[in-house]
């Protein structure tokens, strides 16, 4: 008797098909290589690389290359592009390059400081999950499940009205409601590496269980995470902007977010500022295609049996999506279906 | 799973997930730091004794438990409280805002789900081919452009041709139903279009996905064997077995059409839900706050029942 | 088991016809891979044609080539001809006039090839609807009446594929198949993952079919003792060729390629000698240029010559074919 869940039916990430995911199976171990085959294989994933890599430059480098102060008045209100300033002058006068450079470097720090807090989170919770199994796994299974179904943006909402908008709030806010893939993916992967002889033998032999996670599992899972890492990022970058809009953004700090809210209140359109209008939201853009493009192609070769759709990243949701033919017993709810008879 | 079960299993699983938001929507309010009269009272110089009041009258000063349970059982009742912007009912404030809300997502949503899925077969259709690679950027520039900035360009774009906030024009002398009906419609478009065209990629995405996974499966060779056509291959057999994980699919992403909705109704002024929410943050009319949050986050998990309801007619493998 | 040597058929007359049929792949970063290299096949109306050969030999690739069902990017080359209609048109708008009305075909793994979300009656009705035009009502009766010839109860066709057994599913697959009087069918491995017993029902179900309503099969299999007792006539592949053809009552008692008389020897009902033999060696890969016959590295009978010269097939017998340059020679004492 097949017992299809809602959600047992598969589906695939952005790029791969079933024949692609077949040869990213075939792959050996052996991460370094395994991430450059990747690349070689997809030009999408090399120029989403080359983009971050040079966007994020740009952002840890703003102090020195930013041409103008950023807090300080340096031409005419919304003056037009010129040879000194490449996208004119903002609304208070401020020089459009500089402040971007800037707002790259807050949005980004935002995009990783959630990633890494979601990676914490996400990483803590799967490992437990998948590693002692059985009620504990359940019960955090059911919590995952909350946080997916709930809508994201109103609880954003909610939580930076409540409890102030500032740029450490922000950050744990996005972190806790990214942290369900990473858990996902995580779990799954502590639990095959359970089952794997060697872990076993290492608890034979009377290697404690933080041990044998740290020893083992967290090298194994170390990839996976950076593909989520990535792809969380553009997530808490998206999301930023969209607080920011609101105006639950951190008040004394100018990103992406912040720059496409002061568009649209000051004015911008009307007096047709496109400099001012355009490049935030083109950055905001290119940064979430970068990191999509590279973290899905990395994300298909590592683990092509948990495929998912890059929706979930959108805005911070993803669900428990298992392949067809999936094992169910990945299933905590199955999984204790099973014990019942 | 006889069908019964598995549906008694979903509506047991949305049931718990609406009372864990229930007692979410109830706590988060209490985690602020400091006294959420301060807040209340909207006025930092407020006399101790008005404070009280405050207190008094929001039941603040009983136990945490006391209040949850009377929280509950208001709500029972229907009772979401009393905005502080306007002194209306929440639930006076959210009917309307909901009955604004209703059409224009549904619009936007359904303009979305139309070409997601035109696009998305089409970019299944024509995997390994070279429309493939442009199609998929195309797609993926929509994807991953924020919301408010979609909106702002239309905003820009369409500034002279469609009314560009608000819900009807207010100078219409003694409309006819027809006339009224056009300029609501007028007033719907555009941020209808920006919400249908932030989430379109999506949904594209997903569409795309799920038919690659069904035009990969042996009774797509049995289609194509019995000399049907393209088109019907891929609607009869292909979209037809691609619809469940599509519809499930899309009830997850109804989170993201809520979000889209708050800011596109933002940026548009049109006087919906998403707006309300927004307002009521910036007033800090947290009982409007707390009563939209909770018709947001009901809404989603109900649609997902739906689908879930829905599921066994979609694919009879489901709880057969 | 047949003995009837049958008369030789022109063209026009035969059920299927190939002729120099090349299938190349071109997969992306790899060196084309010519999986049917050179086929010639003929398959007479009525008559049940095997094609035996170990996987990986190219025989459901030449039946798919038999219906244009390869993939996309697939290059075929040669004559095919249906029903003595030669197939010129070869994209999916000129196979459609053949597909289902001259040719049908039962797949491999009943369990995927139905569509899961149709009841079975109607996808027993689709073709006829398709290209005969019928009214429903008159497409569901007739569907009825195949549901019932194929052995399932005809109140069962509003069930869907997932709830009959492998069997009935493989027998649905059947009725489906026969759906709009096909001159061919083409049954590639009908049998895989069923068990022992309703294997033998499925391939004398198919056996009874072929008399009543007097189609011709094309059984694609590994199945020997299979092919021994329902078919009549076979052709042997190897590495993309076909090396041997004849009746399986001549093939049995006179098996003039070395390969096919190891085949047999693999066999465990079928062998004569009391010993099982596994053929040691693996196939010649197919992406490679090659010299001389194919089988000749795990031949025990190669000759010099078999390294360098590439064998064709060659009339050795009473209607009887075999690529081998030593297949006139007497067959070795067992």
């Amino acid at each position: 008797m097949p017992d299809v869940d809602t959600t047992a039916i598969a589906t695939v990430g952005l790029g791969v098909g079933p024949d692609e995911a077949q040869d990213a199976g075939d792959v050996e171990p052996g991460t370094g290589r395994r991430l450059l085959s990747v690349l070689r294989k997809r030009p999408g994933a090399i120029v989403g690389a080359l983009g971050l890599t040079a966007i994020t430059l740009i952002a840890v480098l703003a102090p020195v290359l930013a041409p103008y102060d950023i807090h300080e008045q340096s031409g005419a209100v919304y003056a037009h592009p010129s040879s000194a300033h490449l996208l004119g002058l903002s609304d208070q006068g401020i020089d459009v390059v500089s402040q971007l450079m800037w707002a790259c470097r807050i949005s980004l720090l935002v995009g990783f400081a959630a990633a890494v807090v979601s990676i914490v989170i996400g990483g803590a919770v799967g490992i437990v999950a998948g590693y002692f199994g059985g009620r504990v796994d359940l019960v955090l299974a059911l919590i995952t499940d909350y946080f997916i179904v709930v809508p994201a943006l109103p609880v954003l909402i909610v939580a930076a009205a409540v409890w102030g908008p500032s740029l450490p709030h922000i950050i744990i806010i996005l972190g806790l409601l990214l942290w369900t893939t990473p858990a996902r993916l995580i779990r799954a992967q502590t639990k095959s590496l359970r089952e794997r002889t060697y872990v076993r033998r290492a608890r034979s032999l009377g290697a404690g269980h933080l041990h044998v996670i740290l020893r083992h599992v967290v090298p194994h899972t170390a990839p996976l995470l950076i593909a989520n890492a990535i792809l969380a990022v553009s997530a808490a970058i998206f999301a930023e902007t969209a607080l920011s809009f609101l105006g639950l953004g951190d008040a004394s700090q100018v990103s992406l977010g912040v720059l496409i809210e002061n568009a649209y209140n000051h004015g911008a359109a009307t007096v047709n500022a496109w400099w001012v209008l355009y490049p935030p939201g083109i950055l905001v853009m290119v940064i979430v295609m970068c990191a999509t493009l590279v973290g899905l192609a990395v994300e298909d070769v590592l683990n092509p049996r948990s495929r998912h759709v890059p929706v979930g990243w959108r805005l911070l949701m993803a669900r428990r999506i298992p392949l067809r033919g999936e094992d169910p017993a990945e299933d905590p709810a199955a999984e204790l279906e099973e014990e019942r008879g | 799973m006889t069908r019964s079960r598995y549906l008694a299993q979903r509506v047991l699983f949305t049931v718990a997930t609406v009372l864990i938001a229930l007692t979410v929507n109830f706590f988060i309010f209490r985690a602020a730091p400091g006294d959420p009269t301060t807040a209340l009272a909207l006025r930092p110089n407020a006399t101790p004794a008005y404070l009280q009041t405050l207190r008094h009258e929001y039941g603040l000063d009983q136990s945490v438990l006391t209040q949850y349970l009377k929280y509950l059982g208001q709500l029972a009742q229907g009772h979401l409280g009393v905005s502080t912007a306007n002194h209306e009912l929440v639930t006076t404030n959210l009917k309307t805002d909901v009955l604004n809300t209703l059409p224009m997502v549904m619009l936007g949503t359904l303009l979305a789900l139309l070409a997601g899925l035109v696009v998305g077969v089409a970019l299944a259709w024509l995997r390994h081919t070279r429309v493939e690679g442009p199609g998929l950027l195309a797609v993926l520039v929509t994807y991953a452009a924020p919301t408010q900035w979609i909106g702002l360009i239309m905003l820009v774009l369409f500034a002279g041709v469609l009314p560009s906030g608000g819900i009807h024009d207010a100078f219409l002398i003694n409309p006819s139903f027809s006339d009224k009906a056009i300029d609501q419609l007028r007033h719907m478009i555009l941020p209808a279009a920006a919400l249908g065209l932030s989430i379109f990629g999506q949904y594209a995405f997903v569409v795309r996905a799920a038919m690659l996974d069904v035009l990969g499966e042996d009774f797509m060779l049995t289609a194509r064997a019995k000399g049907m056509n393209v088109r019907r291959q891929l609607l009869r057999h292909g979209l037809r077995n691609a619809l469940l994980p599509i519809a499930s699919l899309t009830a997850l992403l109804l989170g993201t059409v809520v979000g889209g909705a708050i800011l596109v109704e933002t940026v548009f002024s049109y006087p919906g839900i998403g707006l309300a929410t927004a307002q009521a943050v910036a007033q800090r009319d947290y009982p409007m706050l707390q009563g939209a949050f909770l018709v947001l986050t009901i809404s989603v998990v109900l649609c997902n029942l739906f689908v879930d309801v829905l599921a066994p007619k979609l694919d009879p493998r489901v709880a057969a | 088991m047949s003995t009837a040597a049958a008369p030789p058929v022109s063209a026009r007359a035969c059920a299927l016809r190939l002729r120099d049929l090349h299938v190349t792949f071109n997969p992306p970063d790899r060196s084309p891979v010519t999986a049917v290299d050179g086929v010639d096949l003929d398959v007479r109306p009525g008559e049940r044609f095997a094609l035996v050969g170990e996987s990986g030999c190219g025989k459901t690739t030449t039946a798919l080539a038999a219906m244009g069902l390869l993939p996309h990017g697939a290059e075929v080359t040669g004559d095919i001809r249906i029903g003595g209609h030669a197939v010129t048109e070869r994209n999916d708008v000129g196979w459609a006039r053949h597909r289902w009305t001259d040719v049908a075909m039962v797949f491999q793994g009943a369990m995927n090839s139905l569509n899961p979300v149709q009841p079975i009656g109607r996808q027993i009705v689709e073709p006829m609807r398709i290209h005969e035009g019928v009214d429903r009502k008159q497409a569901t009766r007739r569907a009825h009446e195949l549901l019932e010839l194929v052995g399932i109860p005809a109140r069962r066709a509003g069930a869907f594929p997932h709830e009959l057994s492998g069997g009935m599913r493989q027998r649905t697959a059947i009725a489906m198949a026969l759906a709009c009087n096909p001159r061919l069918l083409v049954a590639d491995e009908p049998t895989t993952a069923l068990d022992t017993m309703v294997q033998a029902q499925i391939f004398a179900l198919l056996v009874r079919l072929t008399q009543e309503l007097e189609f011709a099969l094309l059984l694609v299999t590994h199945d020997l003792p299979a092919v021994m007792h329902f078919c009549e006539r076979a052709a042997v592949m190897y590495a993309g060729r076909v090396v041997e053809t004849a009746s399986v009552a001549e093939l049995y008692a006179h098996p003039r390629h070395p390969y096919t008389r190891r085949l047999f020897e693999a066999s465990p009902s079928l062998d004569r000698t009391g010993e099982i033999r596994s053929i040691p060696g693996a196939p010649p890969r197919l992406d490679r240029p090659m010299v001389g016959c194919r089988f000749a590295a795990r031949c025990d009978r190669a000759i010099d010559r078999c390294r360098v010269d590439d064998p064709r097939l060659e009339t050795v017998g009473e209607a009887h074919e075999a690529a081998c340059w030593r297949a006139r020679e007497q067959e070795p004492s067992a």
